[in-house]
């Protein structure tokens, strides 16, 4: 069965799961396909709890005296962080990134937003990947 | 109790990747180029690739996870020898990267040769003498012995 590209790359279902259709046929695209895809999920992931962790974590603490929220966000986001960056690093040997984009993709994640920009960024990879695989 | 039972969970997952390391070192040390016919053993790169999606993988983050809660609940963060081994389990994830990142550029070439990186060839000694470094500075743990007599 041949390989058919997503047709609906903006919605909610592209978020939750890849859209693809054949898993067995074409292993190499899934398995790249993939990647991005999750790729994607754990930068949004880091994104969220670094954005709680500044917008909620660190006015509790300073502006309140509650340290509870920084205390379980902060390695909450230290682990998710660090998993982004081995994934990036794994995503970056595998589909032979070059080094801009390699840079690009560590210093989205230590910015707040960045993580959104990247994710829109790997969300347009996984696009023309798959528009490369459907001409 | 409960710290050993994580302490005794840290160190099976531990096994569990740096066994897997240095399954997928071996293995990518041998498919370095060379002058020779390129022998390209697919079926041992994708049963590595699931066994590394499925347990090294998962061992890794457990690591991660089970280090900081004991970090945690014996207070050692601040400790220099801690510090020290932080650096060099962030090596090894580094180093655990860039090989499952080989290991998919090689099932993505799909036979043919690629050029790895260089320090794959080094990959099995580098991860021996990091884990022999990890469990000197735990056991030992130098300075911060020192400080307690």
């Amino acid at each position: 069965m041949a390989y058919r590209p997503p047709n609906r790359q903006n919605s909610l279902r592209t978020l939750v799961k890849p859209v693809y259709v054949d898993k067995g046929g074409d292993n190499v695209i899934s398995e790249r396909h993939d990647q991005l895809h999750f790729l994607r999920i754990v930068a949004l992931i880091e994104g969220s709890t670094l954005f709680a962790l500044v917008c909620i974590g660190l006015p509790l603490k300073h502006l309140l005296g509650i340290p509870a929220a920084v205390s379980i966000l902060g390695p909450v986001h230290g682990l998710v962080f660090l998993f982004y960056l081995w994934m990036a690093v794994a995503t970056a040997v595998g589909e032979n990134w070059s080094r801009s984009k390699i840079a690009l993709a560590f210093a989205t994640a230590m910015l707040p937003f960045g993580a959104f920009v990247n994710a829109e960024l790997l969300l347009r990879k996984r696009v023309e990947l798959d528009r490369s695989c459907s001409t | 109790m409960l710290y050993l039972i994580v302490k005794a969970l840290h160190v099976v997952a531990i096994v569990a990747w740096t066994g897997g390391m240095l399954l997928m070192a071996l293995l990518l040390a041998s498919l370095r180029p060379t002058h020779g016919p390129f022998v390209f053993p697919q079926a041992l790169l994708v049963t590595l690739r699931r066994w590394d999606r499925r347990i090294t993988t998962p061992a890794m983050v457990l690591v991660w996870v089970l280090g900081l809660a004991l970090s945690l609940r014996g207070h050692w963060f601040g400790a220099a020898w801690l510090t020290a081994k932080l650096l060099l389990v962030l090596a090894l994830s580094a180093l655990h990267g860039i090989q499952a990142g080989t290991l998919r550029r090689y099932l993505i070439a799909d036979g043919t040769r690629i050029a790895p990186s260089a320090m794959l060839r080094f990959a099995p000694v580098g991860i021996l003498l990091c884990i022999t470094a990890i469990v000197v500075l735990v056991i030992l743990k130098p300075y911060w012995a020192l400080l307690q007599q």
